[in-house]
């Protein structure tokens, strides 16, 4: 199995679920900045030209939710996925995070951080911020009551949930949320997820 | 099972879902916005979102999320692919949300949404480049099949299919062939027709 990979990217939420999984993977680091990601052969596995994909065997996957829920479905079964019938907050909030609460966090990076300073707009920051915050109160109030995201079970859904939060918080976006800082210093604590963020690979 | 709806609103996606897995349901209509304070679904959903799904004890809101879950749920449905096999799958139910979708909103709001004064041409015009390309991927994708995995219909093909009537309205559908027949096929299915009339 090969995951296409880049340090401090959405990489390391596959890589965490394949260390919490043991599964054996090789890493194929990629230098977004020397443009790995628009050379013909990658095109081909996504031609959206983003990381991570997956390749497992014949079968290639885009997408990093996609890819956390694809493996906690192939591999050992019911250990990081409810069973079928029960995956109302499983699926709720690995979409929330996905298509509804990262889309603050990347508005904010991008007028904080990344874009040049004269392209940057505050009021688009002031905006997300504001919207971020309901979002996060979304998350903050399921998780008053219960451990992850499932109840009492850690899942995948945790890995993607974490993972959002993980980045906010670099960018000091939890200060307000101390339910939710608990949380993520939970799942910090595990293993795999030190695993998947200690090692730095060489190019990427 | 009790599902929160507007028409004409992300909640048809939920209502189609629902009648594509034929799930005996109640089906509680909302005027949007002023009937989204009614109190069963504030029970349900403090924050008053549609779709709102009650199963049970089980809560769905995210109409991706509540597309996969009645496929799930009802298995018989045969909408969704063995466990074991969902790489594409998943693939598409997030592609959707994460990669089609945001160019859409944004074209959406500085077209249509916002107040004119506030409405940036040079975001929309952004947008749709964007939209085009994204758009242009899933063209070549349907260009050697009939439905996102292949020869069968399923629950992907609702959230793809749903996202596609918005563009669709917006007309930004023209030049992408593949695409328009795509959509002609799945919105001929008998349950979106249930799940559009009144």
């Amino acid at each position: 199995m090969k995951l296409y990979y880049s340090k401090q990217s959405r990489s390391t939420r596959p890589r965490w679920v394949l260390e919490e999984l043991g599964l054996d993977y090789e890493i194929v680091p990629m230098d977004l900045r020397a443009g790995d990601q628009r050379q013909p052969e990658f095109r081909k596995l996504n031609p959206l030209t983003q990381i991570p994909v997956l390749e497992d065997g014949d079968r290639v996957v885009c997408e990093s939710g996609a890819i956390c829920l694809y493996l906690a479905d192939r591999y050992c079964p019911g250990q990081l996925a409810p069973a079928l019938d029960q995956r109302g907050d499983y699926y709720r909030f690995s979409f929330f995070i996905y298509n509804t609460l990262e889309h603050q966090l990347v508005e904010i990076f991008l007028h904080t951080r990344f874009l040049p300073e004269e392209q940057r707009k505050p009021e688009r920051v002031a905006k997300a911020k504001e919207l971020l915050k309901e979002r996060l109160q979304i998350v903050a109030d399921h998780l008053a009551e219960r451990q992850f995201i499932t109840a009492d079970k850690f899942t995948a859904a945790d890995v993607l949930v974490g993972s959002a939060l993980d980045w906010a918080d670099m960018q000091g976006l939890l200060t307000e949320f101390a339910g939710l800082r608990d949380y993520l210093e939970r799942l910090k604590a595990r293993p795999a997820y030190q695993r998947a963020h200690e090692v730095e690979v060489a190019k990427s | 099972m009790k599902l929160f709806f507007c028409p004409q609103t992300r909640a048809v996606s939920s209502r189609w879902a629902m009648e594509e897995v034929a799930a005996p349901h109640e089906l509680i209509r909302l005027k949007f916005p002023e009937e989204l304070v009614h109190p069963d679904l504030r029970a349900a959903n403090p924050l008053g979102q549609v779709p709102t799904l009650v199963d049970g004890d089980q809560v769905v809101t995210e109409s991706s999320a509540i597309a996969l879950y009645l496929a799930d749920r009802f298995p018989a449905s045969s909408l969704a692919p063995a466990q074991d096999l969902r790489h594409e799958y998943y693939q598409w139910a997030f592609f959707v949300g994460a990669a089609l979708e945001p160019h859409l909103l944004e074209f959406f709001l500085h077209t249509v949404r916002l107040p004119e004064g506030e409405r940036s041409a040079e975001r929309a015009a952004k947008a749709k480049e964007g939209f085009d390309r994204v758009l242009g991927i899933v063209n070549d994708h349907l260009a050697t099949r009939e439905y996102l995995l292949g020869e069968k219909f399923s629950m992907v093909d609702v959230i793809l299919g749903s996202i596609l009537g918005w563009a669709q309205m917006m007309n930004l559908l023209a030049g992408f062939d593949h695409v328009r027949a795509y959509f002609k096929r799945v919105r001929s299915r008998p349950a979106f027709e249930r799940a559009v009339q009144d």
